[in-house]
């Protein structure tokens, strides 16, 4: 278990190494000069030249590589253009934002999944079932971008009782949790009703019943327990679409989060800030995905984790 | 004033009458049992002896009340335990009655354990949630079973999950389950089936021996042969979902009446050479959605006339036998005295 934790931890280092590889590399690929963009259009070729002299953007591509990766493993993410303070700090600055805003999310689909999954497995095929499962391929379908669009329409504009935008008390909240919920939540329903429905005819759920158990204790542990498995796998997989979902929701609602410091970032081709920004949201991703792993790994005693 | 009469002695404690059980698939509604009609008396052994799709498991979930829902149900008939119905009680009373007083093993232990649970929790539930006792109580009580059961060291292996048994000691631990809380009638589904062929004989040695122990009666489900004749009372052919011969396992197997019963017999191989050659049954089974008119078993019945096509024999007495032999064949007496092998 250590040993594959320890294999894994290693094997990491190598996807973030790739992962901020590529986006050095298209950030110097897109078109649009930092310079330029921060001294504006009035300025003069020789201030320009002088600036990127100074970030260093005059150095082949090669060298800035090199320059940057030997910072990095010293654990020196690079400097914000447009601020000057150091890029990482700035990201990480945000991230309470955004961990308020996710795992708001998560819980909500977590609190709200789970239970219609169940129902809709339980009562499988019935008016209940369908109307479930016919809400969650609509919000699974529905892009982020105009649910949240739809939400500031309805909620801020016409029936005025929510906030439309920013952060603050707690209905500032609600509207982008619950846009960035939707199609988290609806994956969930439809993997718990799928997943109970492959179990509730295996042998060990009939043994339950011959056992004199309550259909509550047949379905909550025996069943349930073994439903999971595999849900817990597409949840895991499925957070990397969490998280840029909040990049979208975070700009719609303008939440001061890291997916609203990423875009921003961008257009100002702010690169350290993105390549701090990138980073740090593939290792939540690696991290998460460990996690997962192991807990697949303590739901399902026969998988070994092998070191 | 009359007096109470004493409790007979040979009351059934199960009595299975008219059972009708039907299946919804996706070609049509099978009747998948079709008017099964038996006793089972307290501590004797009653094997249920037929092919697949004979109808001998539904009969026996018909029983515990666990058909797969919602694709099987009862239609009609009456399943009555200690004198009660259990079809018209109230579903949480015959819950209750599931493990305390009627148990079942299963055929296959790997997908009858539950994978995610150790072993110890799975037994010890059954005093947790039926006796209310503590984790620790149950898992002393697991324990004890497990040693009971023939599983060695126990103690070390209460904590392990079903994947880490062999098939023997798997069954062994539903085995354990299943007599948890001293049931007075056990099902056991085939419980050898799923086994090495060298664990068979041990395990079924130990299902009649604790059976033996706790006086229980067995409704034993099978397809072998060898098997009922060693551990059984009385037997229960089926074919397509209905009774075809029933009677003393002695009476059966040596004055089979039944031209299924017998083509079964002249199927089994004999290790002493009196037979150098297997005598199949020929044809195969029936589909349950198109069965024949008339009796079932007539297109493969070296006995079939007319009467067979359109006239569903009813299961009765063989007259030249004693009175609990019955087969459901219009020409029981003659297949009986037919020493030809016409198979």
């Amino acid at each position: 278990m250590g040993a594959y934790v320890a294999r894994r931890l290693f094997f990491s280092i190598f996807v973030l190494w790739g992962a901020v590889s590529v986006i050095f590399l298209v950030l110097r690929l897109v078109p649009g000069d930092p310079a330029l963009i921060l001294l504006g259009p009035d300025a003069n070729p020789s201030q320009i030249a002088a600036l990127r002299e100074r970030m260093g953007l005059d150095e082949p591509m090669l060298v800035q590589y090199a320059i940057y990766m030997r910072d990095v493993v010293q654990l020196d993410f690079g400097t914000s253009f447009r601020f000057g303070t150091d890029a990482m700090q700035h990201v990480l600055d945000h991230v309470p934002n955004s961990a308020q805003l996710a795992l708001t999310s998560v819980g909500l689909a977590l609190v709200i999944g789970f239970p219609l999954g169940i129902i809709a497995a339980l009562k499988a095929n019935s008016v209940v079932d369908r109307i479930i499962s016919v809400f969650s391929l609509a919000t699974q379908s529905l892009p982020n971008f105009w649910v949240g669009i739809v939400f500031i329409l309805v909620f801020a504009r016409g029936l005025q009782i929510l906030p439309s935008y920013g952060q603050g008390t707690w209905q500032h909240l609600v509207l982008p949790s619950i846009t960035l919920a939707l199609p988290f939540l609806a994956i969930l329903v439809r993997l718990t009703r799928s997943g109970l429905l492959e179990v509730i005819h295996e042998g060990y759920v009939q043994t339950a019943r011959a056992k004199g158990l309550r259909e509550r204790v047949v379905i909550f542990p025996h069943a349930l327990r073994n439903a999971l498995i595999p849900v817990v796998t597409v949840i895991g997989l499925q957070f990397g679409a969490l998280l840029g979902g909040a990049v979208i929701v975070e700009t719609v609602f303008a939440w001061p989060g890291v997916g609203r410091v990423l875009i921003e970032s961008i257009s100002h081709r702010d690169y350290g800030v993105v390549q701090a920004a990138i980073l740090l949201i593939a290792a939540i991703f690696v991290f998460t995905n460990l996690v997962v792993d192991l807990l697949y790994g303590y739901l399902d005693p026969r998988v070994r984790l092998a070191g | 004033m009359s007096t109470p009469t004493p409790p007979d002695e040979d009351a059934p404690l199960l009595s299975v009458r008219d059972l009708r059980v039907e299946f919804g698939t996706r070609a049509g509604v099978v009747t998948a049992v079709d008017g099964v009609s038996f006793d089972v008396r307290p501590g004797e052994t009653l094997a249920i002896l037929g092919e697949s799709g004979s109808g001998k498991s539904v009969t026996s979930q018909a029983i515990m009340g666990i058909l797969p829902k919602p694709a099987g149900r009862v239609v009609g008939g009456r399943i009555v335990y200690r004198g009660a119905d259990l079809l018209t009680r109230p579903p949480a009373e015959v819950r209750k009655l599931r493990g305390t007083e009627m148990s079942m093993v299963f055929q296959d232990p790997l997908s009858s354990l539950n994978p995610v649970f150790r072993v110890g929790y799975q037994i010890g539930e059954m005093f947790r949630r039926h006796r209310g006792y503590s984790r620790s109580e149950a898992r002393e009580a697991a324990i004890e079973l497990m040693e009971r059961v023939g599983i060695p060291a126990a103690r070390q292996r209460v904590d392990d999950f079903p994947h880490q048994f062999s098939g023997g000691m798997r069954q062994r631990i539903m085995i354990a389950i299943a007599l948890a809380l001293d049931p007075t009638l056990l099902i056991a589904d085939e419980p050898t089936t799923a086994l090495d062929v060298t664990v068979q004989a041990q395990v079924m040695k130990l299902l009649t021996r604790l059976q033996r122990e706790e006086g229980m009666a067995m409704i034993l489900i099978t397809h072998d042969l060898g098997v009922v004749a060693s551990s059984a009372d009385r037997v229960l052919m089926m074919y397509a979902g209905r009774v075809v011969e029933t009677g003393d396992i002695r009476e059966v197997y040596e004055y089979a009446s039944h031209p299924y019963t017998k083509g079964l017999m002249a199927s089994i191989p004999e290790l002493d050479g009196r037979s150098d050659r297997l005598t199949p049954i020929k044809g195969s089974p029936p589909d349950l959605l198109d069965l024949p008119p008339g009796c079932s078993f007539h297109p493969r019945c070296p006995y079939a006339r007319d009467v067979c096509v359109q006239d569903d024999p009813d299961l009765l007495h063989v007259e030249s036998r004693p009175g609990t032999h019955r087969a459901a064949c219009h020409f029981r007496e003659e297949v009986l005295t037919d020493d030809r092998e016409r198979v």
